[in-house]
């Protein structure tokens, strides 16, 4: 799994907002290619991230951990499924729920926060949602807007379709977050033994 | 390195103390970025290892001054991918092992099973995921790693 990168933040923040590459520019006085090389890792200088942030309304934090959001872990999801990994994406996707469950509170909760961008799979932008509601709810802690947008809803019921031979479960074995989304997944594929 | 596995689920089978394990095990994990729980002991609180039937069969990989690593054979391996059974994250393994260990139907897979398993049958679940692997016909066998050299 990648490390948090700068350019992972200032996609993920950009698409958020709904901007694209030359609306960031514009608002940040900076030129659209410096945007994106900075969004491809090549321009990763504080100023111009910080600058980028700011133009996307948002700004860096510190927070105590070394765990991966939501925001880093859609990306690697993102990377996997353009290359047909499906397993892979999994194992991103399971490493995003052991992060959230490792973390407890207001700690957890920012794992959850910013809006990660789509994974352009339907399916898997609703599992990332339905994993932090699910994961955050536990804990009763405020759920992000971004989990109830509806491009995080399917019209039907799906399956994440990792591995030909899953078997399809039964709704009372999926997660309430999983199901409410359309998400076909079992309960059992996020216990960690 | 290439990523294939989050964490190792590890036993502890020599005097000596977790805690003092898992110390050292952050402290490798800090200096590689690796996750702090790479290594973990689990394994051992789930209900995953058999104590009853066959006793799991280990290869010694490591065995240098104070320190032996032993890994589970891959008939071990596959009752406890079979116990464990979780879609999408298991079915891999269990397909793979499959094939290591030549099993080529059902009633074969339960056999196994319960040979580790004494008394226990296999979880409607996975009787549902073996179906669908073997009902993929015979593929090739995967090569079996050669022995490690750490």
């Amino acid at each position: 799994m990648e490390m948090t990168n700068a350019s992972t933040l200032v996609r993920a923040a950009r698409r958020s907002r709904r901007l694209t590459q030359e609306q960031l520019a514009s608002r940040s006085l900076i030129d659209q290619g410096s945007v994106s090389r900075s969004e491809r890792g090549r321009d990763a200088s504080f100023e111009t991230i910080d600058r980028l942030l700011a133009g996307a309304g948002h700004r860096l934090y510190s927070a105590p951990t070394r765990r991966d959001d939501v925001a880093t872990v859609a990306t690697e999801i993102r990377r996997q499924l353009a290359a047909c990994d499906k397993d892979r994406a999994l194992r991103a996707l399971l490493q995003l729920n052991d992060n959230l469950v490792a973390e407890h509170g207001l700690v957890r909760g920012i794992l959850g926060l910013a809006e990660p961008e789509s994974t352009r799979d339907p399916v898997w932008d609703a599992a990332l949602a339905a994993l932090v509601a699910w994961r955050l709810g536990e804990e009763g802690i405020p759920l992000p807007p971004w989990v109830e947008l509806p491009s995080r809803f399917l019209k039907g019921e799906r399956v994440l379709e990792v591995d030909p031979a899953d078997p399809v479960p039964p709704l009372a074995e999926v997660p309430a977050e999983f199901a409410k989304r359309g998400v076909l997944a079992w309960r059992a594929t996020f216990e960690s033994v | 390195m290439v990523a294939t596995t989050q964490d190792l689920d590890s036993l502890h089978v020599r005097p000596g103390s977790d805690a003092a394990v898992a110390t050292a095990a952050a402290r490798v994990a800090q200096r590689h970025g690796w996750n702090p729980e790479w290594l973990n002991f689990e394994v051992t609180k789930a209900d995953a290892l058999p104590t009853l039937g066959r006793a799991v069969k280990w290869d010694t990989i490591y065995d240098r001054d104070d320190i032996v690593i032993q890994v589970a054979s891959k008939e071990s391996l596959l009752a406890m991918k079979l116990r464990a059974n979780r879609p999408g994250r298991d079915t891999r393994d269990i397909r793979l092992l499959l094939r290591l260990c030549d099993i080529g139907t059902l009633d074969e897979t339960e056999d196994l099973y319960e040979e580790f398993y004494a008394g226990d049958s296999l979880d409607p679940r996975a009787v549902a995921m073996v179906t669908a692997i073997l009902a993929e016909g015979a593929l090739e066998k995967p090569t079996q790693p050669a022995p490690l050299n750490l």
